[in-house]
């Protein structure tokens, strides 16, 4: 179903809107300095209480609410008149193999505090009448101050931590030399146009990754966002004209036909694997909500990064795929589908009901915003803290039947998984190639993970029990590429630097020095490129 | 056997024994009537009756389209075994030209090829190793102590 809207508004909404004015350009940034201010805050109260001492250890849960608190206050502080504002992404704290969506409430059982060697994920997001900056940074929990200096964190997941730092930095770089196309470093270039296209990018990700032995984990992507339209529902809405590269299960997939067929020298495998990247599917598809590799990147657009990496099992070839956490830990971050309205049976459910749909907006929120309490307001926070918990606990009696009339829509817990490559050649796919998982929300066109071997995601639901954890590493950074401003990064960067790790491997040769020349832009102030980044508040 | 009023009679199985009975009786009739006419050797034509050379009777009667549809079935598996056995591949160019193409042959048959050489470089990696990175140099040192 799409929505029905008239030419005139289409083009105010999608096109007026987005366009990088100076006002556009100041609600950007905004929304990037809150995100850094609140990723420094959140940082901070792990140093004070892991590492430092200086305060008893905050549980993850205590850590998302106060969190939320501070950006929502800061949000509160400026733009007055927009009455659409808000969190655009809950405070997520993504423990080692959990990729997305971990934000306990307080009450929540499995609100364990954080060990030393977690390798954690801090995903956060705010947005200023619908222009968003998502952010999501990892830190290493080293063992604390009284124990001496720490040293640098060795292992396979200081490899994916290097890996995942690199290639967000050099896509940064790289997305930035749109805006000068005449520096792209000439190792890049296809065909000789002087332009960064979607498979530059997948090709630079891919060879970092590769470098480090690391695998470019399923839903990472770089993509275009416009206002109000941020990939927050992703898998609840699809959305029209969609630009930019996303990771899925089929590029391992693909990978791997390429190395077999590479071996054996066969001509029928290599017909079959024509396709290097994504390639459009339907020339002249005006919806084009099907992600292609086909897209050049142009001034004036604002483009996510968000990577995630995990190391690759050095034991056997397999695929990385992501796995839908229900029963261990219950998902806290919802969103409101607003195309669906029904009367609802329960008091506490309509109550709820009327609350998220007064004060949230399209975006993803937790039962605790709509709390009288929310933001804390610092004076008594125990007392505070208790309070929330309290309406928390009465809201959980009416989200269930929010959910079930699917109304809310819940943004699941995703963990990294492994799957041996022979488990899956083992199985049969008897029931063809047209089931797929409801649960797990995916883009168009990526419903079915492995295409080739016909490979349903629901039998890879079934394969989950003879797969194996890994640890994922996720940076996010969000930058806007003006004209007249230059490029403008929202969020992270030499702020928030990479924690102290050592890896064993280097890059190599040829990506190195690509890597070499985007960082030589970057330094040189006069004749590189200038990325400008959104400072603390 | 339950009574006629009988909440768990067998009301399906009765019906469908009354009415088989019934028309085995038909058919029976119906076999003992049929003739047939063969030309005897004078040229002449003489009616004689059909006899049942026993095996199976059947009581539904195929119709021309799903006769057709088994004769057209039977034909694409000869030609399957046949092919199978010539060692010969699906071949797009061909199935173009042929109105009786087989898409889907072409597409189990493209999966298995896939699946056969995962397999193979399955069998390639034990032996030669997974193709990893080796560690090289000093390694790469990034960042430093946050706190």
């Amino acid at each position: 179903m799409a929505l029905q809207i008239s030419p005139k508004d289409t083009d105010l909404l999608l096109k007026q809107k987005n366009v990088l004015s100076r006002d556009v350009i100041d609600k950007y940034s905004y929304a990037g300095q809150i995100t850094q201010t609140c990723l420094k805050y959140i940082i901070s109260l792990i140093n004070d209480s892991y590492h430092l001492n200086k305060h008893e250890k905050y549980s993850p849960a205590e850590l998302c609410l106060l969190g939320d608190s501070y950006m929502q206050t800061l949000i509160n502080q400026n733009f007055k008149k927009i009455e659409e504002k808000g969190i655009a992404q809950p405070v997520t704290l993504d423990i080692n193999n959990i990729l997305s969506g971990y934000s306990p409430e307080l009450n929540d059982i499995n609100n364990s505090y954080l060990q030393v060697g977690d390798i954690v994920t801090i995903n956060l997001g705010c947005h200023i009448d619908g222009y968003t900056s998502n952010l999501a940074h990892t830190i290493v929990i080293y063992p604390n101050i009284s124990n001496g200096s720490p040293g640098p964190l060795l292992g396979e997941s200081s490899d994916a931590i290097i890996a995942s730092y690199l290639a967000t930095e050099a896509v940064i770089t790289l997305l930035a030399c749109s805006l000068t196309p005449e520096k792209i470093p000439n190792e890049l270039i296809e065909n000789g146009n002087k332009v960064v296209t979607g498979s530059m990018i997948r090709k630079l990700v891919n060879s970092i990754a590769q470098s480090y032995n690391c695998i470019v984990v399923p839903t990472s992507k770089v993509r275009r966002i416009r206002r109000f339209l941020a990939g927050q529902a992703e898998g609840v809405v699809a959305e029209r004209d969609f630009k930019g590269v996303v990771w899925s299960e089929q590029d391992q997939e693909d990978e791997l036909i390429k190395r077999a067929s590479s071996g054996n020298g066969s001509t029928e495998l290599t017909i079959i694997d024509s396709i290097n990247g994504r390639k459009k599917l339907k020339e002249n598809d005006i919806d084009n909500t099907i992600p292609s590799d086909e897209f050049i990147v142009k001034t004036g657009e604002v483009y996510s990064i968000d990577i995630k990496m995990s190391p690759i099992n050095k034991e056997e070839l397999g695929i990385v795929t992501l796995n839908v956490l229900n029963s261990e830990l219950k998902p806290s971050i919802f969103i409101r589908d607003v195309s669906i309205s029904e009367q609802l049976k329960l008091r506490n459910s309509r109550k709820l009901l009327s609350l998220v749909d007064k004060k949230q907006s399209v975006y993803p929120f937790k039962l605790s915003y709509v709390s009288e309490n929310f933001p804390i307001k610092g004076e008594d926070l125990n007392n505070e803290l208790n309070n929330i918990e309290k309406d928390v606990k009465t809201f959980k009696f009416g989200v269930g039947e929010c959910i079930n009339k699917q109304l809310f829509v819940n943004k699941a817990i995703l963990s990294t998984k492994f799957i041996p490559l022979r488990e899956i050649l083992k199985t049969c796919t008897s029931t063809g190639i047209n089931g797929y998982d409801a649960s797990k929300a995916s883009l168009p066109g990526l419903e079915l993970p492995l295409p080739k071997l016909g490979v349903t995601s629901l039998k890879m639901k079934t394969l989950m029990k003879k797969s194996l954890d890994i640890n994922v590493i996720r940076e996010m950074s969000t930058i806007a590429l003006s004209e007249d401003n230059g490029c403008i990064r929202l969020s992270g960067g030499k702020e928030f630097g990479v924690s102290y790790v050592h890896s064993e491997y280097e890059l190599n040769e040829d990506v190195s020095n690509i890597i070499k020349q985007l960082s030589a832009l970057r330094e040189d102030e006069r004749f590189g490129i200038k990325v400008v980044e959104c400072g603390v508040l | 056997m339950p009574s006629k009023n009988s909440v768990n009679k067998p009301k399906a199985n009765i019906t469908r024994q009354r009415k088989s009975h019934l028309l085995s009786k038909r058919r029976a009739i119906r076999s003992r009537q049929a003739v047939t006419t063969i030309q005897s050797s004078n040229g002449s034509l003489a009616i004689v009756p059909i006899k049942n050379g026993g095996g199976v009777v059947a009581n539904t009667i195929m119709s021309n389209k799903k006769a057709k549809k088994v004769n057209r079935n039977i034909k694409y598996a000869e030609r399957r075994v046949e092919e199978m056995s010539k060692g010969k591949k699906g071949n797009s160019n061909n199935n173009n030209n042929d109105d009786d193409g087989m898409d889907i042959d072409e597409i189990n048959e493209k999966n298995k090829t896939i699946r056969e050489s995962l397999w193979n470089l399955i069998e390639n990696c034990k032996v030669n190793g997974l193709g990893l990175q080796v560690s090289k140099g000093n390694g790469t040192t990034l960042g430093s102590v946050p706190f």
